[in-house]
């Protein structure tokens, strides 16, 4: 048991991000492409904050 | 009158100091180039500016230590120090949005949030705000976010058990001051959670992984592969969208329809704020803190008089539905069992203080809640007494005499063993700490409400 404390709890969750990452960071990509095609056919409109800010949930 | 703050120690970059009774942060050299940047880079001001971060201007005062001394901040001092596990799951979805915006924004700063903690974000009111300045450091290319694991933990964790298995794990948090372990939340977490992509990433394989290397199997699984700035950016981007559409459920208890329902008609309920508004006003002061708050109704009435008011309830309806309807920087609420308040822990008792210990103010309210400590949990009146005294120098509370329906409703279930449980027997009791400053009838159920301040000590 003793010895799981020597190896580094960062270690699984630095390979899982890196998995993660590759997944999210397609899914984002496309997501922003998708953004500036659609901005570019409304682009009198202007665009919404992307963040709510602090205060309350919207649920 | 110097010292070092008892949870400010694991991060060479600095640490917390009081002297004279003042908050300051010293920041050490080891942290010279990452807090040029965050000030050159013009993140600092962003995040203040946008409320995300605490303003902690530089202040010529001598250092704590100084042989490590690059600069002393001094840190706007905040009203409540509040943990995790005192929030309603509304206040820890909005401090895993804010946490999340700030790292995104020192992303697109070239820059990284190291720590991820839900102990390094306090809250104004409802504004949700990180205190560490010293939390940053200069993104290099490739690396991964160091804080992502932490963050699953503290924030992601507890919500995803909230959405999917309802009150609770406010509990685990309690219990696990570095964040719910991840092999736990996924054993109590449904089979059902996995069909959520980001659950199914950030907390399920996520989970796998660590238990994996923790074998020593995979260890090296991931090479040393990088993630790039866009990934990041993704990452980030996918816990934001899944903590937004977290929705908030709470059952609706009787205690939220207590003053629909209760004994209270609409004109005693407006005598009775008359009468708390003229104790208030007496009693001054800038903080208060409502004891048993339950819809707030009071203690929107003092944050109304421009007091900092801490709401505590122990009845997550109320106390979720209460965050949900304040806003502003003035009443903060939290979930609070008063019989068994946030205890003092984490490294030698010292990093995380007692509830009693921060809920310090210049005013308790003690509203319809004496017999729930008395009769419904048998606590001695000069204990209760005694514990009030601590909070705060003035106190107003409300006497509930036997005859009170809500009272017969708690001795039905029990036996009456509470010979001294009336108005004399506890005036007696609270005057071994307090003086009556006043006294006035209320409503037409015998209750009674006064004014007391905490005697002189001796």
């Amino acid at each position: 048991m003793w010895l799981i404390v020597y190896i580094d709890p960062g270690t699984g969750s630095y390979v899982l991000q890196v998995v993660a990452a590759g997944v999210l960071g397609a899914m984002f990509a496309l997501k922003m492409f998708w953004h500036r095609i659609a901005g570019f056919f409304r682009r009198d409109r202007p665009s919404k904050p992307d963040v709510e800010q602090g205060g309350k949930s919207s649920d | 009158m110097e010292s070092r703050h008892p949870a400010s120690f694991r991060d060479p970059a600095g640490f917390i100091f009081r002297r004279d009774g003042k908050l300051y942060r010293q920041v050490n050299r080891a942290y010279e180039p990452h807090y040029r940047h965050l000030q050159e880079s013009g993140l600092l001001d962003l995040l203040v500016e946008r409320g995300l971060l605490v303003p902690a201007p530089e202040v010529e005062v001598a250092p704590h230590e100084e042989r490590d001394a690059l600069a002393v901040l001094e840190p706007r001092p905040l009203a409540w120090i509040t943990y995790p596990y005192e929030w309603p799951i509304g206040a820890l979805k909005q401090a895993a949005l804010a946490t999340l915006e700030v790292q995104r924004l020192a992303l697109e700063h070239g820059m990284v949030l190291k720590d991820a903690s839900a102990f390094n974000v306090q809250f104004e009111g409802v504004r949700p705000i990180l205190i560490d300045s010293l939390s940053f450091e200069r993104y290099s290319e490739g690396r991964p976010w160091i804080a992502y694991g932490q963050f699953c933990r503290h924030f992601l964790a507890p919500l995803a058990l909230s959405r999917y298995r309802g009150g609770g794990a406010r509990e685990l948090l309690r219990a696990h001051l570095d964040g719910i372990p991840l092999d736990l939340v996924c054993r109590l977490l449904p089979r059902r959670s996995w069909l959520s992509l980001s659950l199914l990433l950030h907390l399920h394989l996520h989970a796998r992984m660590i238990r994996r290397a923790a074998r020593g199997g995979e260890a090296k699984g991931g090479g040393r592969g990088g993630v790039t700035l866009q990934q990041q950016l993704g990452l980030v981007d996918n816990l934001t969208s899944w903590v937004r559409r977290l929705p908030i459920r709470y059952q609706q208890t009787h205690w939220s329809e207590y003053y629909e329902t209760s004994t209270y008609e609409e004109e005693s309920l407006a005598q009775k704020e008359r009468i708390v508004g003229d104790y208030l006003a007496q009693a001054g002061g800038q903080k208060a803190v409502d004891l048993g708050a339950n819809t707030g109704r009071f203690s929107r009435l003092a944050a109304a008089r421009g007091l900092s008011v801490l709401a505590c309830d122990n009845d997550d309806g109320v106390i979720e539905e209460l965050f949900r309807k304040s806003d502003g920087r003035s009443l903060l609420s939290l979930v609070i069992d008063l019989v068994n308040p946030p205890a003092a822990g984490g490294w030698a008792h010292q990093e995380r203080s007692s509830f009693s210990d921060r809920a310090r103010g210049d005013v308790v309210l003690a509203l319809a809640l004496i017999h729930h400590l008395a009769i419904g949990n048998n606590v001695p009146l000069v204990e209760i007494a005694r514990f009030m005294g601590r909070l705060a120098p003035a106190l107003i509370i409300e006497f509930v005499p036997k005859s009170d329906p809500q009272v017969q409703r708690l001795l039905a279930a029990r036996q009456d063993i509470f010979v001294d449980y009336h108005e004399d027997g506890f005036a007696e009791a609270f005057s071994s700490v307090f003086e009556v400053q006043r006294r006035e009838p209320v409503g037409e159920m015998g209750r009674t409400l006064y004014l007391m301040t905490r005697r002189a000590a001796g």
